[in-house]
């Protein structure tokens, strides 16, 4: 059994040095060019930063003259992240996802520990958005779907989108501005809201 | 010996690299390096005497995190090296003692997840409440 400190206020007032902040993070997902990297930006405390990982591909193909060429590429594959110190010496990141689908098998690495995940869509190319639906669905990832108004305006209502995405009645859909922060705020705590309404229900 | 650890050399002009990264890790991917959170926060714990003999990398690393908490991934940003190689050179620094590793809030911390590996309800009220006071 833990002693009682003599004096509580005393003891709470002066926290020890040295520790460092709670981190948690929320995934930003959807297709190329949806505004990820704009969401994360209108409410980081940095400038987003961009993160590589670079990996070596065996590629067997034929060459332009017929032959059979064997040889290494490397690929890199680009996040972009922010961060946004909160009360209580907490940090919370932002990571976008890689844009092309062919690096869905990364996604395991972000999402490993991440509160939830914000999915934006452009209704022009809903069809990009598909991958990331599927994948948090199948993981069981807390997710929030979030139609970017490209200025301002939104060119379809929510239900058509419900429809087309094939989304359940309890995935939570909202229109965003990616630019603004008052509506990047408001879809990062659905994803909150959503991560602790899971928990409630278990 | 898979592919990606082939140290011949190569002449790659794309290669922004003074050295290939994987050749800055020695080739290697320790299993503990792969497991480190890219949220991870790091601080340096070296003295800038201490740093001799290190390598540029390295140097770059604990310069980075001297003085405020940097994440994995902010130190790959800021070096440019990919994920990968800062996981291993910072897994690597940490076994020397010559930085210091914090996992608080992430996957790898017990004391806020619950047991089927969510987070804590009151991990995410004060992170509601810190989004909502923006």
């Amino acid at each position: 059994m833990a002693s009682q400190p003599s004096d509580a206020s005393v003891a709470t007032a002066t926290p020890p040095p040295h520790i460092a902040p709670t981190v948690v993070k929320i995934v930003i997902a959807g297709g190329f060019a949806v505004g990820k990297t704009t969401f994360i930006g209108s409410i980081s405390d940095i400038d987003p930063l961009n993160t590589e990982a670079a990996m070596t591909e065996h590629s067997v193909g034929i060459d332009n003259a017929g032959g059979v060429t064997d040889r290494k590429t490397t690929t890199t594959v680009a996040m972009d992240f922010g961060r946004i110190a909160l009360p209580g010496s907490l940090w919370l990141y932002l990571f976008g996802t890689p844009g092309q689908d062919r690096f869905l098998f990364m996604w395991d690495d972000l999402v490993r520990g991440a509160i939830g995940a914000a999915v934006l869509v452009d209704t022009e190319r809903l069809d990009q958005c598909f991958p990331a639906v599927d994948y948090f669905e199948g993981r069981g990832i807390p997710f929030v779907v979030c139609v970017n108004c490209f200025d301002g305006v939104a060119k379809h209502q929510l239900e058509d989108v419900r429809e087309a995405l094939g989304l359940g009645p309890n995935v939570p859909l909202m229109y965003t501005d990616a630019r603004e922060k008052v509506a990047t705020k408001q879809a990062l705590i659905a994803v909150v809201q959503l991560a602790m309404q899971r928990i409630k229900e278990k | 010996m898979p592919e990606l650890y082939d140290s011949q050399p190569e002449d790659d002009a794309e290669d922004t690299y003074a050295v290939r990264p994987y050749a800055v890790t020695g080739g290697r991917i320790s299993a503990a390096s792969a497991d480190l959170p890219m949220e991870a926060l790091v601080e340096s714990a070296s003295t800038p005497e201490s740093l001799r003999g290190l390598t540029p990398e390295k140097k770059k690393i604990l310069q980075l995190a001297t003085g405020e908490y940097q994440s994995v991934a902010e130190l790959s940003a800021h070096t440019r090296l990919p994920l990968g190689v800062v996981r291993v050179l910072v897994t690597d620094l940490a076994e020397e003692k010559y930085l210091r590793i914090h996992t608080g809030g992430t996957a790898q911390d017990a004391s806020v997840h619950d047991e089927s590996g969510g987070l804590s309800l009151s991990l995410l009220e004060s992170v509601l409440d810190g989004i909502a006071a923006l």
